[in-house]
């Protein structure tokens, strides 16, 4: 807290800094590279995460946006260096902090979604118990309430006849009521801000517009969401604020219908014209300036039918 | 699994296969590539039975069929380097054309965007979009006169699918090839196809053009996955945009 208010006292922000759940000013994160030169991956990156707000971080693969949505949560990775002007959680700084310090936060008061169910769920142990250890972890409740716990938990998530699935594996669960489960796992603790990389990616359209339904439904309990994704579609229906990021860099923000609507990086037009639809037939995508196949590939129909 | 489901694929076009997991779709796919034996009905090829046909005789009219996963790591030998993939389905296609494999091999890397430092590479050490690519360029090897598209831009970010998605729109322009898109996503079905067929539950509830069975659907499941489809509406947001 000192080093909160001599931050305040310095920029005198102080109304602004501490409605933020979330105040992340500069962030860079290295990777040691294969040849011994550290990779800057991340660089100077601004976030700030208010109660019941969701920030998108869009961006392609290799954009930085998950490796910064992990340094939050001090996953960044094996022999990642992180370094910050600010980065604070509820005016608690996140820098040089221990691994147990860490463990304590992330569940508790920050949740994780991962793309996959199916990786980050344990594969043979049944849904009702991996969010029962997630309690247990944090030293929550007896063993009765935990049950409970994990049961009401998988309810308020969507998952119909939640006896019967937590003593299902995640194997036994199809990727709808999979995902759910990790998001129960996530949220059972009630964190404050919930960092759900790439959701809905794998998943059905009908089913993705279930887990975006839960999510929603966390956003108006007060819960603030950093999302991932490539998808603005999505975004589009979570997001308040939208961080486009390229090479490691936000090459745009700003409040997400702004974003869409005018975008003024060119990158971010790109990626909006990258989005197939309706209203793209006939037209091209990409902004791939390659030579087009028509070009280089020669006649070719020697063999008729 | 799949029930009573009919379909003709005509040449150079698309048709798209929409539904959601479990819905048929690949099977459907399967039983198309003649991976699969349905219980009943038939495929035919060009009007020659498919399905059922004699194994040399499938085997007579194979390359002109092929097929992109999603995920192509799968279907490529780990120990294989692209040209050794490239080269196996070429000589699949023309076995005569022994002698020019690599110089077939070089060309169908610049017909997907890649080139011959690629003949080298280890798909594993490639990115998602490059192998793409490459499972295109196999795809493409025999001249097939249709390509199973099975997922095939889904595991695909945005701009490397746009891509991706590009180039398939090229080589069926210059190659006349037909696609049998398989895809859970909206846009991309709406993007690439002339005609679609809507599966649930193994059957096939809805087929017309693309814009018949997006904007004017006539089957209760199909509304639904069209309402499920989260969009950008552009207009609603310009408008929120400009209150501002």
């Amino acid at each position: 807290m000192t080093m909160l208010a001599d931050r305040l006292a310095e920029n005198g922000e102080g109304a602004a800094a501490a409605s933020n759940l979330l105040d992340v000013r500069g962030l860079n994160v290295w990777f040691a590279g294969d040849d011994g030169e550290p990779r800057h991956v991340v660089k100077g990156v601004d976030i700030e995460l208010r109660s019941g707000q969701c920030v998108a971080l869009v961006g392609e693969s290799g954009s930085g946006k998950s490796v910064t949505a992990r340094a939050l949560v001090g996953l960044a990775g094996e022999g990642a260096r992180v370094a910050a002007d600010t980065l604070q959680f509820k005016g608690e700084t996140l820098l040089g902090r221990s691994d147990y310090w860490w463990a304590r936060l992330r569940g508790a008061k920050v949740g994780f979604i991962l793309q996959d169910a199916l990786v980050s769920l344990d594969p043979l142990r049944p849904v009702g118990k991996e969010i029962e250890e997630a309690l247990w972890l944090h030293g929550w409740g007896t063993r009765t309430s935990r049950r409970e716990k994990a049961l009401r938990t998988l309810g308020e998530v969507g998952v119909p006849e939640p006896e019967l699935r937590a003593r299902q594996r995640p194997g036994e669960l199809s990727g709808g009521l999979r995902q759910r489960a990790l998001i129960a796992s996530a949220i059972a603790l009630h964190p404050a801000i919930v960092i759900a990389d790439e959701p809905t990616t794998a998943l059905d359209v009908t089913v993705q517009a279930q887990v975006l339904g839960v999510l929603k439904q966390m956003l108006a309990r007060g819960t603030s969401v950093i999302l991932i994704s490539h998808d603005f579609a999505v975004v589009s229906k979570l997001a308040d604020v939208i961080l486009v990021m390229r090479g490691g860099s936000i090459v745009e923000a700003g409040p997400t219908a702004t974003v869409l609507a005018r975008p003024q990086h060119r990158y971010t037009q790109q990626l909006i014209d990258a989005i197939p639809s309706e209203h793209t037939k006939g037209t091209r995508l990409s902004a791939d300036d390659r030579p087009s196949a028509r070009r280089l590939f020669p006649s070719s129909r020697e063999r008729t039918a | 699994m799949v029930k009573g489901v009919s379909f003709a694929l005509g040449r150079g076009e698309t048709l798209g296969i929409v539904g959601e997991s479990g819905s048929g779709k690949s099977t459907l796919a399967r039983i198309a590539l003649s991976l699969e034996t349905p219980d009943s009905g038939e495929v035919r090829f060009f009007g020659q039975p498919w399905t059922g046909a004699a194994p040399a005789e499938q085997r007579r009219i194979r390359w002109r069929l092929s097929v992109v996963y999603q995920d192509p790591l799968s279907s490529f030998d780990p120990r294989w380097r692209v040209s050794r993939i490239l080269a196996d389905a070429i000589a699949l296609g023309d076995p005569a054309n022994a002698g020019r494999v690599r110089d077939r091999a070089v060309e169908l890397l610049e017909a997907v965007g890649l080139g011959a430092q690629h003949l080298d590479q280890w798909p594993l050490r490639m990115s998602g979009g490059q192998r793409q690519r490459v499972a295109i360029a196999r795809a493409i090897a025999t001249n097939p006169d249709a390509i199973v598209l099975d997922e095939a831009v889904s595991a695909l970010d945005v701009s490397v699918q746009a891509q991706i998605l590009d180039l398939l729109s090229d080589l069926q322009e210059q190659l006349g090839v037909s696609y049998l898109l398989i895809s859970h996503d909206l846009g991309v079905i709406h993007h690439m196809s002339d005609r679609v067929l809507v599966m649930q539950d193994g059957n096939a509830v809805e087929q017309g053009t693309a814009d018949e069975v997006f904007y004017n659907p006539r089957h209760a499941y199909t509304q639904r996955l069209l309402e499920c489809l989260p969009r950008l509406e552009y207009a609603k947001l310009r408008t929120a945009a400009s209150s501002r």
